[in-house]
């Protein structure tokens, strides 16, 4: 077995050999391009039993509300710091008015996000970023400053296009119930295998709301530089392979 | 000659000049040389030439110094009368409905023809030939309208900026669009240049400011929008799963349902087949009765059909009412709906039968609500024999088929279904298959407890669970059929013969069964159109003992102590075959494992081999 060229590597008690020679899987750097799709869906849960208020950019879904509508003033801004031509972050202000009675306990949030990589395959995906925060004690605003980060159980090819997620995040359209349960949309988001999460959104929750005041909610999304792994391709194995070969026959 | 030519001078003859001119204006001038003593004017409409000869009509010495609409005036001079020929009619182009304005551009192209005559003889004629373009200068009123301005960055607003004048032609700007072609002919060839002219892209835009060379590719651009919203189309083709059920309005039938993180809503559509079991915490400030269950429905092939109600008063109150504190109800008590049950009959694509369960109880002030909604689509031709679960194999979280051999009648494994405070009750839940799973209950025993009595008790309610004594094989087994029945193994509880606690020491119990253990083994049997199939092989039925103490606090005071029981589920999954034993080679030649090596032979030509998925094979060598 000694006298095969590619005995080398192949003998496992090599400390050299420890990785192989052919790479299988690789890394880089991107920043993706997102954009906000200003799509927006919002429970607020306030004290009354079996009650909240609720509001989205989904007539569909508003329709379903009847008296729990709530129509808030929302602000958004993406920013592109460095001047690179990829945004950068995501201001998000929404506030949502309330009777002096009401008092908000909690508030679910789901933005979503036009997603893409550009470097190896394009990778094109609708994503979301989902924030909840909860608290016994009434709050007059939530802050929340995160990381829109990519989530990959699959490795992504090393070029062509792949639009595999690029659908709705929520079925916008749908006059069901169903539809906008957050457990079934968590659940149909969570069956993807390339998915972005908001990432150390450090929630704050803010008390004191004057009686006339909005509740509000502030947010700031950023995205930022990903790793992402993906299989190299044919020729890209075979010229790191080479490498490897003359370095253990050396 | 010379002689001749001051009496030429005097008396020569009357010459128009000049005698021909061609009109563009609205007034044109010329001068009748010679002696005009005893000359009188007249002004006559050319209509129509003679179209062989050339030669005009016949003079005409009329005097009349008005012709059409036209006007002559004659200044007399010493050896030259000046004669002036005007337009009197308005040369505006029309822009409303109105008369004495021009209707085209191009407003009058005549011939006029004015003769000096003297004692009814033509001496000299002068031809105008007159082709007058309308005045095109704005005299209209602006109009208070304001005009819809598109999104300035992407419709630029002057796409033609030298298009000064609203409703007439500018001269000289070829992208006006009030210019006609005629018009146009005047200036094609000089018309402005560049972005003043029209020529401009519409990225480079003077109201953005910028005038750039280059391509921009269009980008998605997302902002908040809202969507148009479908109105339902009027439905006659019958039902798809999925379809919302319409009423006779053509609107949603609605049934409160959940939604978003439990929240009910209150008008949220039924889909057909898709059954639904609601609770919904009523908060009777924001709710409105309505009942879904008086509206006509549209069948799916347009016929409208009623739904049967029938009205029932709850029995258990206290499953749908929680009192809010310890307040006793006070004030007033009301009728409400506590729960809806709806079963749709359906064949093929239609609604057969709708039949509505509903249910009333007296809610009283200071009771909160939990209202109850379902929906269950039955198909017509289902027949009321047990549901299977799976045909023929299992499916997983189906209930476990079960028989009761020596009465021949069904029976079911069951779990206990824990309410409350978790003590002991007769509540139960189905053993679904494939899923592991414990549950228990509390029972309560006292400090001088027989403690055989304690194990019979425990035994016969751990056996209470498991009333059958056989376990179907498969998802469709029959019950008429004993071979698809598997019987289950019982191993008995220890039962100690001592009859009393270990050195009659009070509140001590060893060897209770507090514990059932039901195991069940599984196996695929094979596979249908590629879905494996499992079965049910054996099942087994163990104790598991536990010593009771009672618990004392500081002082042992006789009051109930507790013994939980529980009873847990697992399902062992053995191979159908026993599996292929690895060969010597296998085991001292690890490296040909590639699940435990990085490194390892079948992938020694990694890129090549099937294990390589990152592009298809055929695209290796390109």
């Amino acid at each position: 077995m000694a006298t095969q060229p590619w005995a080398a590597w192949s003998c496992s008690r090599s400390p050299r050999s420890a990785r192989g020679l052919w790479r299988t899987q690789a890394a880089y750097r991107e920043q993706p391009a997102v954009r906000f799709r200003y799509e927006a869906l919002l429970l607020a849960t306030t004290a009354a039993p079996g009650g909240g208020l609720a509001w989205s950019t989904f007539p569909a879904f508003n329709r379903l509300q009847g008296e729990r509508l709530r129509v808030p003033l929302v602000a958004t801004r993406e920013e592109d710091k460095n001047q690179d031509g990829k945004m950068d972050r995501l201001h998000f202000k929404l506030e949502l008015p309330l009777k002096p009675e009401e008092q908000v306990l909690g508030v679910q949030l789901i933005l979503t996000f036009s997603y893409q990589l550009h470097r190896m395959s394009t990778f094109v995906m609708q994503s979301m970023a989902f924030l909840q925060s909860f608290s016994p004690i009434p709050g007059s605003q939530l802050y929340v400053n995160g990381d829109l980060k990519l989530q990959q159980r699959q490795l992504l090819s090393h070029r062509g296009l792949d639009t595999r997620y690029n659908v709705s995040v929520i079925n916008g359209t749908s006059p069901f119930a169903y539809d906008y349960d957050l457990t079934n949309i968590i659940a149909a988001y969570q069956d993807r295998n390339v998915t972005t999460v908001l990432a150390d959104p450090n929630p704050v929750w803010l008390i004191g709301r004057a009686a006339n005041a909005p509740f509000i909610i502030n947010a700031t999304i950023r995205y930022p530089v990903e790793v992402i792994l993906y299989q190299p391709g044919f020729w890209e194995m075979i010229k790191f392979a080479w490498i490897q070969y003359v370095t253990h026959q050396s | 000659m010379a002689a001749l030519l001051p009496l030429l001078g005097a008396q020569g003859p009357l010459v128009f000049q000049p005698s021909f001119i061609y009109m563009s204006g609205p007034v044109v001038n010329s001068f009748l040389t010679g002696n005009s003593a005893g000359v009188n004017f007249s002004l006559a409409v050319v209509n129509h030439m003679d179209a062989e000869t050339g030669f005009l009509p016949l003079s005409d010495c009329s005097g009349n110094r008005r012709a059409g609409d036209w006007s002559l005036n004659v200044t007399p001079g010493v050896d030259a009368s000046k004669v002036t020929v005007s337009v009197t009619r308005n040369l505006q182009l029309c822009l409303l409905n109105t008369t004495d304005c021009c209707t085209e551009p191009l407003c009058i192209i005549e011939t006029l023809q004015v003769s000096a005559c003297r004692d009814s003889k033509m001496l000299a004629y002068l031809l105008i030939q007159a082709e007058i373009y309308a005045n095109s200068s704005f005299m209209g009123n602006v109009s208070e309208n304001a005009s819809v301005i598109p999104n300035q960055v992407y419709q630029p607003l002057g796409s033609c900026p030298c298009n000064l004048t609203a409703g007439a032609c500018d001269i000289r700007c070829c992208c006006d669009e009030e210019c006609s072609s005629d018009l146009k002919q005047l200036f094609s060839g000089s018309c402005f240049t560049g972005v003043f002219g029209g020529n401009s892209s519409l990225d480079n835009t003077p109201f953005l400011g910028y005038f750039y060379h280059g391509s921009v590719s269009p980008s998605q651009v997302f902002s908040f929008k809202i969507p148009l919203q479908t109105v339902p189309e009027k439905l006659s083709n019958g039902y798809r799963q999925g379809d919302p059920i319409m009423t006779k309005e053509n609107d949603y039938f609605t049934v409160p349902q959940q939604s978003m993180a439990g929240q009910c809503v209150e008008n949220s559509p039924v889909a057909f087949l898709q059954n639904f079991d609601a609770t919904c915490l009523t908060n009777l400030a924001l709710y409105q009765e309505q009942s879904s269950f008086t509206q006509m429905i549209n069948n799916g092939a347009g016929d409208m059909i009623q739904p049967n109600v029938v009205f029932e008063n709850v029995t258990d109150v206290y499953s749908f009412i929680t009192r809010i504190g310890d307040a006793q109800p006070t004030g007033s008590c009301k009728k409400e709906t506590f729960a809806e049950y709806y079963t749709f009959t359906w064949k093929d694509r239609t609604v057969q039968e709708v039949n509505v369960t509903v249910l009333t109880g007296e809610l009283c002030d200071g009771e909160l609500l939990t209202r109850r909604f379902t929906v269950n689509f039955v198909s017509e031709n289902s027949t009321a024999t047990t549901e299977l679960s799976g045909n023929p194999g299992y499916q997983v979280g189906k209930p476990v088929r079960a028989i009761n051999m020596s009465s021949l009648d069904p029976a079911t494994l069951n779990l206990w279904q824990p309410v409350g405070s978790s003590l002991c009750t007769p509540t139960f839940t189905p053993v679904l298959f494939g899923i592991n799973s414990l549950s228990g209950c509390i029972l309560e025993v006292d400090m001088n407890e027989d403690c055989n009595w304690l194990r019979e008790k425990t035994t016969e309610r751990l056996n209470s669970l498991v009333p059958a004594t056989h376990v179907g094989k498969r998802g469709n087994s029959n019950y008429s059929v004993p071979n698809d029945w598997v019987k289950i193994i019982r191993l008995d509880p220890f039962n100690p013969k001592t009859n009393a606690s270990v050195g009659n020491l009070e509140g001590v119990c060893q060897d209770i069964p507090a514990n059932l253990n039901i195991r069940i083994i599984t196996a695929d049997v094979g596979a249908i159109e590629g879905i494996p199939q499992q079965e049910i092989l054996g099942v087994q039925i163990s104790f598991s003992t536990v010593t009771w103490q009672f618990q004392c606090g500081i002082i042992c005071e006789n009051k109930p102590s507790y013994l939980p029981i529980t009873v847990s589920v697992q399902f062992i999954k053995v191979p159908a075959q026993p599996p292929i034993p690895k060969t010597r080679f296998q085991i001292n030649y690890t490296e040909y494992d590639c699940d435990r090596n990085e490194v390892c032979w079948p992938q020694l030509l990694y890129p090549l081999t099937r294990y390589y998925t990152g592009e298809p094979y055929s695209h290796n060598f390109e």
